[in-house]
Order: structure tokens, then C-alpha cells, then sequence
């Protein structure tokens, strides 16, 4: 109950959406205004009843994209960390590569998808990496800036405190970086969802990606918006997550 | 474990500025330096190089026989200005950094530090957060580090400048028994001259860029006499004069001037 007032506001304005949507779709309204027949404009509550009803194959494949999601996060996430480690330990490195990483953000993933699928085939592997390389960004550009925006005071006293390069690392330096991790994991946590649809759409035979192009292909729109509210949900919910664990590690804040 | 501190000719240029020149000083074991001068002279600079986070442009500094940087590391500890605290530990636990840095454990540390706590009135304050800390309790818990850190020679960088002047008057009548009672010797930069005069067993009175000490004074010890009796004594009153006199000065041209 203590949260009522945090979750109150973002409850209500769904609830109203979906009130308008339903209201609108059920009363023919959407789909005379669209010019379409009233089955391409499901209104939430057909969307939900499809969903309750394709319960078993949704979950199913909802499975699957959440497991290419958590994966593909964990890649990013540990390869981000140490990338940004690596380059904030060595001006060489960060001077050489980060134009890199900057090139490797450029990549349209539509693009490289259909080719990761040739190289790696319709398993989880070009899922993981078009995930992976999504999310790996603003994990590596934050975590750097943050452990960039050390306080040189503070690292001149622990020098003089007997502190090694390395303890000046672990008890000042990650610990300043660590909010600025956190927010680069919210953001890859919530592109990560759009990383995994395009990687089944370039190939894949499981997955809510999947889903989604078949019912797309047979007109089932209202299962369609089923696969795209339980996507959603997955992100939110990972990004709940992390942001319970952010509080929790960050206590002094 | 006292250490005496000298410095000869030392000179230091940023690109084309130069920041000090020609400075020259000596403190005995277990003696306090005070500097005073205005901001921008230098003195932070002059703090960095004695204790031997950088080598000077030119000139040589010693410490306790050690005249290489890494030398002057080892034996000096050093107290920045903003007071650093890290606010993911608690006060104790930044107090005892020194102590975790030499491989104590987390309850060594601890307790080592707690005797501290005891002895220097900040019982029951071990585990606040920095964030929970006023402003002066924050400056002593800094201090305390600085003094955990068991080395010979504290340099001080305006420790109580963010303070207010009520607050800062106690934390000099704080400072003064606790610095003498662990006798280190001490360098404390100030540009608050009744501080200089309160604490210091000489004041070095530093002019404005190129920083160079130009008059030094010595002053007796006010320990045991209570700050506002100290410095309304006559005698205190003319050296806070003498040197008021200094820092209002222009700046002097390099060569050849006379007062």
C-alpha cells in the first residue's frame, strides 16, 4: 500500500488508454475511420481473450525471446562492463578504439540480421548477437563516462592513503561508475526486446518475433497484439528488475 | 615517528604560468606550518609537491631524508580541500580507508578507528553515512583519516574553509590538541589568517602568483588557552596586522623590489 501514490498514475493512464482503445474499436468507430473490416481492429478485450485462449503457443515462444533477451543482455552487459573498464585503464586503448565502438552502433540491424542468419543459422546465436550488440552500447559509453567522472581529489588522497591502482579502482572509481552503469542497463534492458524481434524476423522458427510474422501473414491481428503485449510486458518487467537491484546496490544514494 | 620537511628553491610552471617560485621553508619534527596567502598563490600546488604526488618544476623537497616523489608518498598524507568523504561507505569505514588499503581487515580497520571515534568526541557517529554528517562533523571525520593513515607528515588543504566562521573557530580549537597531542608534523594552507596564527607554530605568508613566501613568522603555541582569549592577546593582534598588511599589498615586480 505504500507504493499506491508511485503506481497509482501510470495505472490510471493505461487503464484509460485501453478504455479509449476498447470503446473505440468495439463501437466500430477504428475500423470505419481506417476504412477496414472490424477483425483487422481487435480491441483490447478480443486481444486479451486471444491471448487467454493461445495461452500455451504465446508462452511458448515467449519463452524463448525471453531467454534470447536475458542471454544476449548478460553478453552485453559483460563485455560493456569490460570493455569500459579496459578503455578507461588505458588512454591507448580508449583513444584507439573508441571510434569502434561508435562504428559499431551504425550498423543497421535489419541489415546485418539476414546475414547473421547465413553465418550463424535459425538458432539462438544471431539472436544473441544482433541482442547483444544492441545493448552493448549504452552499457559501455555510460559505464566509461561514469568511471570518467571520478572526483581527481578524492583519487589524489587515496594515493597518498597507501592505495594502490587497483584499490583506487575498486573503492573509488567502480563505485562513482556504478549509477551511470545502472542507467546504460536500463536503456540496453529496453531496447533489448526490439534487438530480439528483428533477429527472428531475419530467421527463426520459435519466438514471439516469429509469432508475430505468421499472424501478420494471416491477418490475425488481435493475436498480434497479444505477442506485442506480452513483448512489452517482458521489457517492463526487466526493467523493474533492474531498477530493484539499482536500489538496492545503491543504498547511499 | 616524527619527520622533519624542507624545502629549497622549489619552482613550478604550468604550460607558460608560473606557479611557484623560489619557495623555500622548514619544519621541524612534530612542528606546525602554516601558509597563508590568497587564493590562487599557489598553496594547494605547493601541498601536491611536498607530499609527493608530483615532482617539482625545480628545487628539491625533503621529507624525513626522502627527497623522490615516491619517498615523500610513503611518508605524507594528505587532507584535500572538499573533504572527500566517499559516501558509499560510513564514516567509520572512510576513516579506516588508510588502514584498508594496508590489508587490514573490515573489523581491524574498525576497530582501530573506533579508539579514534572515542577519543576525539565523535562516538555514536561511526555509522552514519557521509550524506547524514554536518559540514563540520564531515571535516573531522577527514581529519581522523588523515591521522589513520599513521604517517609522519599531514598536509592540510584549507580544511575548514567551506565552514562557517562559528564552526570553523571549534574545529581550530578541535584541531590544535589533536594535531599536538599525535605530534606529526604538520603543513596547513589556509587563507584565513587567525587561523594561520591560531594553529601554526610559524606562518609562512605566501604572495600572489608566482606564489613565494614572503615573510615568515613564529608564533607561539595557543594549546591549552582558549581560541577567543588567544587571539584578542595584543601580541596576536599585531601579527594579525603585520600580515593583513602583506596580503594587501600589490604584487611586488620580480627583481630588485624594496619595501
Amino acid at each position: 500500500m505504500i507504493h499506491l501514490r508511485h503506481w497509482l498514475p501510470p495505472a490510471l493512464l493505461i487503464i484509460a488508454f485501453f478504455a479509449a482503445w476498447q470503446i473505440a474499436a468495439s463501437s466500430g468507430f477504428m475500423a470505419e475511420a481506417l476504412n477496414l473490416e472490424d477483425f483487422l481492429v481487435p480491441s483490447p478485450a478480443q486481444i486479451f481473450e486471444v491471448m487467454w485462449q493461445d495461452r500455451g503457443l504465446i508462452s511458448d515462444n515467449a519463452l524463448v525471446t525471453f531467454i534470447e533477451i536475458v542471454a544476449g543482455f548478460a553478453v552485453a552487459l559483460v563485455v560493456g562492463l569490460l570493455v569500459a573498464a579496459l578503455l578507461h585503464l588505458s588512454d591507448l586503448l580508449r583513444r584507439t578504439s573508441y571510434p569502434v565502438i561508435v562504428a559499431s552502433q551504425t550498423i543497421p540491424i535489419i541489415v546485418i540480421a539476414p546475414v547473421l542468419v547465413v553465418w550463424f543459422g535459425y538458432g539462438i546465436g544471431p539472436k544473441l548477437a544482433i541482442i547483444a550488440l544492441i545493448c552493448f552500447f549504452p552499457i559501455a559509453v555510460n559505464t566509461l563516462d561514469g568511471l570518467r567522472s571520478v572526483d581527481h581529489d578524492s583519487v589524489k588522497m587515496m594515493r597518498t592513503l597507501y592505495a594502490s591502482r587497483w584499490q583506487i579502482f575498486k573503492r573509488v572509481e567502480i563505485p562513482t561508475a556504478l549509477p551511470y552503469a545502472f542507467s546504460g542497463a536500463k536503456i540496453a534492458v529496453a531496447v533489448s526486446v526490439i534487438g530480439a524481434v528483428f533477429g527472428e524476423w531475419a530467421g527463426s522458427e520459435k519466438g514471439l518475433g516469429h509469432l508475430m510474422l505468421q499472424d501478420n501473414a494471416q491477418l490475425m491481428t488481435d493475436r498480434l497484439f497479444a505477442a506485442v503485449f506480452v513483448l512489452s510486458a517482458i521489457a517492463i518487467a526487466l526493467f523493474a528488475a533492474i531498477g530493484l537491484l539499482e536500489r538496492r546496490m545503491l543504498r547511499w544514494r | 615517528m616524527t619527520a622533519s620537511l624542507s624545502g629549497r628553491e622549489i619552482g613550478h610552471r604550468f604550460g607558460s604560468l608560473t606557479a611557484l617560485d623560489s619557495v623555500e621553508f622548514d619544519v621541524a619534527a612534530g612542528q606546525i606550518l602554516a601558509i597563508v596567502g590568497p587564493s590562487g598563490c599557489g598553496k594547494s600546488t605547493l601541498l601536491e609537491l611536498i607530499c609527493g604526488l608530483q615532482e617539482p618544476g625545480s628545487g628539491v623537497i625533503e621529507a624525513g631524508g626522502r627527497t623522490d616523489a615516491p619517498g615523500r608518498l610513503e611518508l605524507c598524507a594528505y587532507m584535500p580541500q572538499s573533504d572527500c568523504l566517499l559516501p558509499w561507505y560510513s564514516a567509520i569505514d572512510n576513516a579506516g580507508l588508510a588502514l584498508r588499503n594496508l590489508g587490514y581487515s573490515k573489523s581491524r580497520a574498525r576497530a582501530e578507528s573506533a579508539e579514534l571515534f572515542e577519543r576525539f568526541g565523535l562516538a555514536d557517529f561511526e555509522g552514519s553515512r557521509p550524506s547524514e554528517l554536518s559540514g563540520g562533523m564531515r571535516q573531522r571525520v577527514a581529519f581522523l583519516r588523515t591521522l589513520l593513515s599513521k604517517k609522519d607528515v599531514l598536509l592540510l588543504d584549507e580544511p575548514f574553509a567551506a565552514l562557517d566562521a562559528i564552526t570553523r573557530a571549534e574545529l581550530q580549537e578541535w584541531l590544535l590538541p589533536a594535531m599536538l597531542a599525535e605530534s606529526r608534523t604538520v603543513v596547513l594552507v589556509t587563507h584565513d589568517v587567525e587561523e594561520a596564527l591560531y594553529l601554526g607554530d610559524q606562518v609562512a605568508v605566501m604572495s600572489p602568483r608566482p606564489g613565494r613566501i614572503i615573510e615568515l613568522l613564529d608564533c607561539p603555541r595557543q594549546a591549552g588557552r582558549p581560541r577567543s582569549e588567544a587571539v584578542t592577546s595584543a601580541e596576536f593582534t599585531a601579527m594579525r596586522e603585520r600580515i593583513m598588511r602583506h596580503l594587501a599589498r600589490p604584487p611586488e615586480p620580480r627583481a630588485g623590489a624594496t619595501s
